[in-house]
């Protein structure tokens, strides 16, 4: 790993939950907000080499901030989540147990997602969205390549999508 | 609707945080966030006071992306359109210098020359000769009507 590579590694570690976050609760739901976060920290990456290294917090966070403009702005999401959509809110500050409560309900609902997708995308969603295995440790498992195996997670992560948004999967 | 006052208040993210914020109000602090180094930093303040744990795959996967051969290229692509837009930049930064100061030394002696074909355009100018006979008619009419008898002199 270069110099930049080792700093941009750094950069993640520090930010990488303050921005998932911030795009969660803009996104009010999982997938989005990993995307959003994946392309907040690619954007940042590529302008790695002109940022001056001052308001690190305010540079990622503005960064963030434009995706999910972008995220929010875009056609058919227009509107902030609606009551109907399944994952829920972040909660009030300072309630540690209801924070705790409210991700495993969350997660809960991802397994119950996931489970309902056809196969082959049910078992590799449930893998990698419910149970948080990466691509490679499940192409290991199920003795498949990882090229696969990452298209299947690509497929079910739209699916996914699509079934919040109130779709039908035929 | 919201008072806007410039800048990010406890207020507005209070209202934020219980999704309270009406869509234009909520794309209004965005913007401005989006664009404000201090605001950003604020807000980042408040989110962090209770953070949601990414999923353990999401760190490979972008460090993973970041090192990819297409992120590679299109991050040396910016890079190299950024040094471009600067070069071209500068190129037009020195042309309008230059044309500057090009008119600036060049004006007076422009200014002489503009003088001299006026002033040959009116020796030679048919209405100057127009005017000038005007003139001689008129002098030569109050001249009558001064002393009806006397003739004047032709101007002719």
């Amino acid at each position: 790993m270069n110099a930049t590579e080792e700093q941009f590694a750094e950069f993640l570690t520090k930010y990488e939950k303050l921005v998932y976050t911030l795009c969660y609760r803009m996104s009010g739901n999982p997938f989005d907000a990993q995307d959003l976060t994946q392309d907040t920290f690619l954007s940042a990456y590529q302008r790695l080499s002109e940022f001056d290294g001052a308001h690190e917090r305010a540079w990622i966070c503005r960064i963030a901030t434009n995706k999910c403009l972008d995220f929010l702005k875009s056609a058919s999401r227009r509107t902030l989540p609606a009551e109907e959509e399944t994952f829920l809110e972040l909660p009030d500050r300072g309630e540690g147990p209801e924070t705790a409560f409210l991700q495993k309900e969350s997660r809960k609902e991802v397994q119950r997602l996931c489970k309902s997708l056809p196969p082959p995308y049910n078992e590799v969603a449930e893998a990698h969205f419910y149970e948080e295995k990466s691509i490679k440790e499940i192409s290991k498992e199920k003795g498949r390549n990882p090229k696969t195996v990452q298209t299947q997670v690509y497929r079910a992560k739209a699916l996914l999508k699509k079934k919040l948004k109130g779709g039908r999967i035929e | 609707m919201r008072e806007w006052t410039g800048h990010v208040t406890p207020e507005w993210l209070e209202a934020f945080q219980q999704e309270d914020l009406e869509e234009k109000e909520l794309m209004q602090l965005l913007e401005h966030i989006e664009s404000c180094n201090y605001c950003a930093d604020q807000f980042a303040a408040y989110i962090e006071t209770d953070l949601q744990e990414p999923p353990a795959y999401l760190h490979e996967e972008i460090l993973e992306r970041s090192q990819g051969i297409s992120m590679q290229a299109a991050r040396t692509v910016y890079q190299t359109s950024r040094r471009m837009r600067l070069f071209w930049y500068s190129l037009k930064v020195g042309a309008a210098v230059a044309v500057s100061l090009l008119l600036l030394f060049a004006s007076p002696v422009a200014e002489e020359r503009s003088l001299q074909i006026k002033e040959s355009y009116w020796e030679t100018s048919p209405s100057r000769e127009l005017g000038e006979k005007m003139d001689g008619v008129w002098q030569e009419f109050t001249g009558w009507i001064k002393n009806p008898g006397e003739k004047e002199e032709s101007y002719d």
